[in-house]
């Protein structure tokens, strides 16, 4: 694929205002159409729009009248690329009719929103590689969904463990039920579970759910990830910086990650590898001055190699939602903006409580909605992760308890440990597992949180 | 000026009874064989003639014609050499037609005049109608497993000639190779499950595997063990019975492979097929010849399929019906054969694509490759395996630890006393047990049900897996030389000898 010009990494953050594009009246169309063409990434549009006009660049397109040096810049292609880039735009642009194209759009339900716009996402506004085009599904932006008490990236690995699943649940639910918008990428993985979870706090009061994804906002990838992405368009906003029909092209996710970046508060990264998307998102956000979270992990575990290493690095840790709101409150206050989230009231015990049941209830494996959320949080939930553990347990059934831990062990392993009879085990084991103290996982079995 | 001798002819693992008749008459000299023989049967011609020069015999110069009846099969190989030269030394005259009546004759003609083994001599001999039979000197052993049949083994064309003249010389025992008296049992070579680290889990499936019958899928990274394993399984199974032996002898010899000494296969055979084979490869046929392919080859014993995900998808559903019938039909344009079929499957394959499974940190397959690779495993095919077991990389300080693990020959001892017990139901593995006798010969205990009860409700068994863990169940009562009905004990370990399919399943997405 061709690889596009990256987005020119500002050095310092906050400081550089955003360079406008070059707008006239009723001009969506052009720029729609230039940001279709094949292989231009969001840097090579804006700099065609800063100094011209959407129309006059698109003619000059069409007719190949438009310079190579036009498109010269830092992270631009090589010149001999570019004269290839623009006899494929010519063709492409010579296919096209921009206003057919747009109707067409619209038509569709989606919203196209320019840079200079008045709908356009104030979230991504204030953004110095802020996309000259976006689009966007869902319950749209006006109505306050990119205006809530705050938004916080939940991201991660799509090769995440039940714990990194059931942790960003755990976040989603209790983010949303505190007035916060969750900010993720809807890819497989902990993306899924942030705004699975966020979506079990919206019927109750919640914010509306933000996804931001690599391809166009009609082209559901991954395809098993439908249902979760209409709920997301139902109940919040689903933005793309690449246009409907968009496939989701590798080159397109590091892009789209720098907006999940921008488009937040804070970040919290579930589960990471070393390398990966997520640290992509993290670059975007330490480059922004946009603060960055971690939970830990298992030292043993791959899928928290990455974030154990932010913590080490001096990443802020994050246990619970509330590690999250206080980071967001103190960000807010630092930008004198008074309208705080709501943070839990600090009652003893009760945090624990609230987190299990949203773990529980919001469980990513299952898929299901799992029915409304107490935004309240809390003391209605304390019952629900521990009312069966009173069962009385023989001698064997501690013995297995006591040879298992919150990591995956397998049955040879776990045989290793109690020196039980393999037959004695997997009673005790089929017992625990009924009454929920323990979980079976791929490969073997663990406690149950 | 017309002779015929009996003979017999290849056709899968099958003999076919040929009368081979030839006809010496006045006219031009010439040679011609018609009676739908293959390219190999028809090159007889060139090295009759050349046996017949080498050995000192007069070649006739007139017309003969060799027919080969009945017509309507095709006759493979090189076998009928023998019995033309010696139909057709009857016709010249030059032996005596009737010291070779009632006397079959097998076996390829080297140039020299000496008489070469064929394969499928133990078939081909039981096909032919005649009391005696002459075969190679080295296929004698074989041979001689007919019973009701005089084996006589001939080592030269001109020996057999003399043989015929005085009634005498033939080879009747090969005292050099029969019956040498070495157990298989001991051979040196076999792989011990004592020589394998740890792995409790994977012993006692493979245990189960053998005793039962139940197919078995090993999964785990590469460096776990798993074909260590599946090479021990042969040896945990009991020799093969009489008839078994037979009937895996006469497989192995039409396909040409080497016989032990003494002629029977007593061992349960063991066929790892590479998953580079073809469907042909695999289960037989080829053009005209029909060979048995593995499956056949493996049958009484083990076929051995590693790296299952590798092997293409149209080969392994080519594996269902032998797998459901114990036999396979391969059907070709001039004929269709049944073979035997009815092997112990055991398959093995990596948990993902990058085989590191759960070396720490080292695999980075996505869960969607992950499920790409799971899928590649034909469902009907995973769906007739009783067992699905994860097998693990032995931590390296057990690997150091000299082994004090069992011997096979005490699972073994094990493996065939549950047997014995199968075969007092009438069964002659648990795995064939039909789910209408279930309730009969597997009853289920008050705990055990409730067990079963609490799976299905909660949706981690399904209605398929049921009857197979039942069987499971039953095998593992077996072995603990326990009476049904199947304890709870027993039901947890069936269930959890199956849940190494959870590896395979992918997490899939939320």
């Amino acid at each position: 694929m061709t690889d596009p010009a990256m987005f020119d990494m500002p050095g310092g953050g906050q400081g550089s205002a955003p360079p406008a594009i070059r707008r006239e009246p009723e001009d969506a169309a052009w720029v729609v159409a230039l940001a279709s063409l094949p292989g231009i990434g969001p840097a090579m549009l804006r700099r065609l729009l800063a100094f011209e006009g959407a129309r006059v660049r698109w003619h000059a397109v069409r007719v190949g009248r438009l310079e190579a040096s036009a498109l010269a810049g830092p992270g631009a292609p090589p010149p001999e690329r570019r004269r290839d880039l623009l006899e494929r735009w010519q063709a492409a642009a010579q296919a096209q009719d921009p206003e057919r194209d747009l109707a067409e759009i619209c038509r569709h339900r989606i919203a196209v929103l320019v840079l200079g716009d008045d709908a356009y996402p104030a979230a991504l506004a204030a953004e110095p590689t802020a996309p000259a085009v976006c689009f966007g599904i869902g319950r749209l932006l006006g109505e306050g969904a990119l205006q809530a008490a705050g938004r916080v990236a939940v991201v991660g690995t799509r090769s995440s463990t039940h714990y990194g699943e059931e942790v960003a649940a755990g976040l989603g639910a209790e983010l949303s039920a505190a007035g916060v918008s969750v900010v993720s990428g809807l890819a497989a993985g902990i993306d899924a579970a942030a705004h699975t979870g966020a979506l079990a706090g919206t019927p109750g009061g919640g914010a509306p759910p933000l996804a931001i994804v690599g391809g166009g906002v009609d082209v559901v990838y991954p395809a098993s990830q439908w249902r979760l992405w209409s709920r997301v368009a139902g109940a919040g906003t689903i933005l793309s910086e690449a246009p409907p029909a968009a496939r989701p092209e590798r080159w397109r996710f590091p892009l789209r990650n720098r907006l999940i970046a921008a488009a937040s508060d804070v970040v919290v990264v579930v589960e990471a590898h070393r390398t990966g998307g997520a640290m992509h998102t993290v670059e975007a956000a330490l480059a922004r001055g946009i603060p960055v979270a971690a939970v830990p992990g298992s030292v043993r575990s791959a899928a928290s190699e990455g974030t154990n290493a932010l913590i080490a690095d001096g990443a802020h840790l994050v246990r619970d939602a509330d590690d999250v709101l206080a980071l967001l409150a103190l960000r807010m206050a630092a930008r004198g903006i008074s309208s705080l989230p709501r943070l839990s009231p600090p009652v003893h015990g009760d945090r624990q409580a609230a987190r299990r049941s949203a773990a529980a209830g919001d469980d990513p494996a299952t898929g299901d909605d799992a029915g409304a959320f107490d935004p309240a949080g809390g003391a209605a939930g304390a019952s629900g992760g521990s009312h069966r553990s009173s069962r009385r347990r023989g001698p064997i059934e501690r013995a297995v308890l006591s040879a298992l831990g919150t990591e995956t062990t397998s049955l040879e392993a776990l045989l290793g440990r109690c020196r039980l009879p393999i037959g004695v085990a997997c009673v005790a084991l089929e017992a625990l597992v009924s009454d929920g103290a323990v979980r079976r996982e791929a490969g073997g079995f663990r406690l149950a949180r | 000026m017309l002779a015929s001798v009996p003979s017999a002819t290849l056709l899968g693992v099958e003999g076919h009874p040929v009368a081979v008749e030839v006809h010496v008459a006045p006219g031009l000299p010439g040679f011609t064989i018609v009676g739908l023989p293959d390219a190999a049967c028809r090159e007889a011609r060139d090295r009759v003639r050349a046996a017949f020069v080498s050995s000192g015999l007069a070649w006739p110069s007139r017309r003969v014609t060799v027919n080969l009846a009945p017509s309507g099969i095709r006759k493979a190989g090189a076998g009928l050499d023998l019995p033309i030269a010696v139909a057709l030394l009857a016709a010249t005259g030059a032996v005596d037609g009737r010291a070779a009546e009632g006397c079959a004759f097998l076996g390829e003609l080297g140039l020299d005049g000496s008489v070469r083994p064929v394969p499928g001599v133990l078939a081909l001999v039981e096909a032919a109608a005649a009391t005696a039979v002459v075969v190679p000197v080295g296929s004698l052993a074989e041979a001689r497993l007919v019973p009701g049949r005089r084996a006589l083994g001939a080592r030269t064309l001109l020996g057999v000639v003399e043989a015929l003249g005085t009634g005498d010389g033939w080879v009747e025992a090969t005292s050099s190779v029969a019956g040498d008296g070495r157990d298989a049992r001991a051979d040196p070579a076999a792989p011990d499950l004592s020589a394998v680290h740890g792995q409790l889990v994977a012993r006692r499936a493979l245990e189960v595997a053998a005793a039962g019958g139940h197919h078995l899928l090993l999964s785990g990274p590469p460096g776990s063990g798993k074909t260590m394993l599946a090479r021990c399984l042969p040896w945990l199974l009991p020799a093969l019975g009489p008839a078994e032996a037979l009937e895996t002898t006469k497989v192995h010899s039409a396909a040409g492979l080497r016989l032990p000494p003494g002629g029977l296969v007593e061992r349960p055979p063991f066929r790892a097929p590479h998953h580079s084979s073809s469907a042909v490869a695999l289960l037989g046929g080829g053009s005209g010849l029909m060979r048995p392919g593995e499956v056949s080859l493996a049958t009484n014993g083990v076929l051995f399929l590693d790296e299952l995900g590798e092997f293409p998808p149209s080969v392994l559903e080519t594996l269902r019906q032998p797998l459901e019938d114990g036999a396979i039909l391969v059907a070709r344009a001039r004929a269709s054969v049944s073979l035997p079929a009815r092997f112990l499957l055991v398959a093995a394959t990596n948990p993902c694509p990058c085989g590191l499974g759960d070396a720490k940190g080292a695999c980075r397959c996505s869960p969607s490759m992950m499920e790409r690779y799971a899928r590649r495993l034909s469902a009907p095919l995973l769906d007739r395996l009783d067992l699905l077991v994860a097998v693990r990389r032995v931590p390296e300080r057990e690997l150091l630890d000299p082994a004090r693990a069992e011997r096979s020959s005490a699972v073994a001892a094990r493996v065939a006393a549950a047997r014995r017990r199968a075969a007092a139901r009438g069964l002659r593995c648990n795995a064939e047990l039909s789910p209408g006798r279930l309730d009969d010969l597997a009853p289920l205990s008050r705990p055990a049900r409730r067990l079963l009860e609490a799976r299905l409700r909660s949706g981690t068994l399904t209605a398929r897996g049921l009857d197979r863990v039942r069987r499971v169940a039953l095998t593992l009562t077996d072995l603990d030389g326990a009476e049904p009905p199947i304890t709870e004990e027993h039901l947890a370990v069936a269930l959890e000898l199956r849940a190494g399919g959870d590896l395979l399943v992918g997490r899939g997405a939320p």
